[in-house]
């Protein structure tokens, strides 16, 4: 204590006197205290890393599920890609005209797309759609080859044929 | 996290002056309850208190005050006789001043001046522990225990015995 907070000489040996006197013993038992105190690190102890370990783990689950694998994603991308279009709609004689922009910069063509029709096209188009049907009944000037001189089947031939036997 | 070794050490150092600090608010039992708490709460300590005996008086001191509001509320301060009868001191032959009378006198003090006088004499602490116990200045805290020692010398001068009857 220094001199700021000395105690007058008398009140100093009262303190003196007092400090003789031993506090009762305390009932306290020493070894259930330590036995309760460790009890109460043990407890407390493995709290952070069951915790953590538990995190982990969940995010761990979560990530897994969020996770695409590679072989399910790609057969969207990498299968071939289907363009739909009606053939009838395209006209096998017209061409790239001037007036498009596109195919003022670029020319008749994109390199590697050629959209020009033939009549193959427009002859396999009709007979996806309506089957024989489909087929042209009569021989045309501009048309020549196999497929435009094959004739289908068709009641009014049979009819014909008929009559003629 | 303090060691089972260190707390032992502790337990055997600052026990019986814990407990009779807290018997200030609380019988005997009670009072051995909250010191023991105390020093299982210790043991859950992350980090061991800078000083650790002051920690340990400040949470005897706070956890005394509760339970005494508590039973307060439901008692009506009914412990008091037990406060006056249990003994606070071990009586031996070679005591420099009689336990009775001076127990009897530190009761007939009022609380925040028995307060001081057992966290200096008993509690064995410096005017800066006991200010960081009691949440007060070191200047404050002097004072008090100046005006509780006076009052001591006063009371034990004269007969104690009638104090207690």
């Amino acid at each position: 204590m220094s001199e700021e907070f000395e105690l007058s000489p008398a009140n100093q040996e009262l303190e003196k006197a007092l400090g003789g006197l031993k506090p009762a013993a305390t009932h306290l038992d020493r070894d259930r205290l330590m036995f309760r105190a460790g009890q109460f690190s043990a407890r407390r102890q493995p709290v952070f890393w069951p915790a953590l370990s538990g995190a982990l783990a969940i995010l761990l689950a979560i990530s897994w599920s969020i996770q695409v694998p590679p072989n399910s994603r790609t057969p969207e991308k990498s299968g071939t890609l289907e363009v739909q279009f009606d053939a009838r709609k395209i006209r096998p004689a017209e061409r790239p005209s001037a007036s498009n922009p596109w195919v003022a910069s670029h020319g008749e063509s994109a390199p590697g797309i050629n959209f020009k029709m033939n009549g193959y096209l427009e002859l396999l188009d009709g007979v996806l759609r309506r089957g024989l049907d489909g087929l042209p009944r009569e021989r045309s000037g501009n048309h020549s080859g196999a497929v435009e001189s094959w004739r289908p089947y068709t009641s009014t031939t049979a009819d014909n044929t008929d009559t003629q036997m | 996290m303090p060691g089972m070794e260190k707390l032992g050490q502790w337990f055997e150092s600052y026990a019986a002056g814990l407990t009779l600090y807290g018997r200030q608010w609380l019988e005997t039992g009670e009072a051995e309850d909250v010191v023991q708490e105390a020093f299982v709460r210790l043991m859950g300590q992350r980090n061991e208190p800078d000083n650790v005996k002051a920690w340990l008086y400040r949470l005897v001191r706070n956890e005394a005050i509760d339970r005494l509001r508590r039973r307060q509320r439901q008692e009506n301060r009914a412990g008091e006789l037990e406060f006056l009868q249990s003994e606070w001191f071990e009586r031996q032959p070679t005591d420099p001043v009689d336990a009775e009378a001076a127990q009897a006198a530190l009761a007939g003090l009022a609380e925040d001046l028995r307060e001081v006088v057992v966290l200096r004499i008993w509690g064995q602490m410096t005017l800066k522990e006991m200010g960081t116990v009691l949440g007060q200045p070191v200047s404050s805290v002097f004072h008090k225990y100046q005006t509780a020692m006076e009052a001591l010398r006063k009371k034990m001068e004269v007969p104690c015995r009638k104090n207690l009857n």
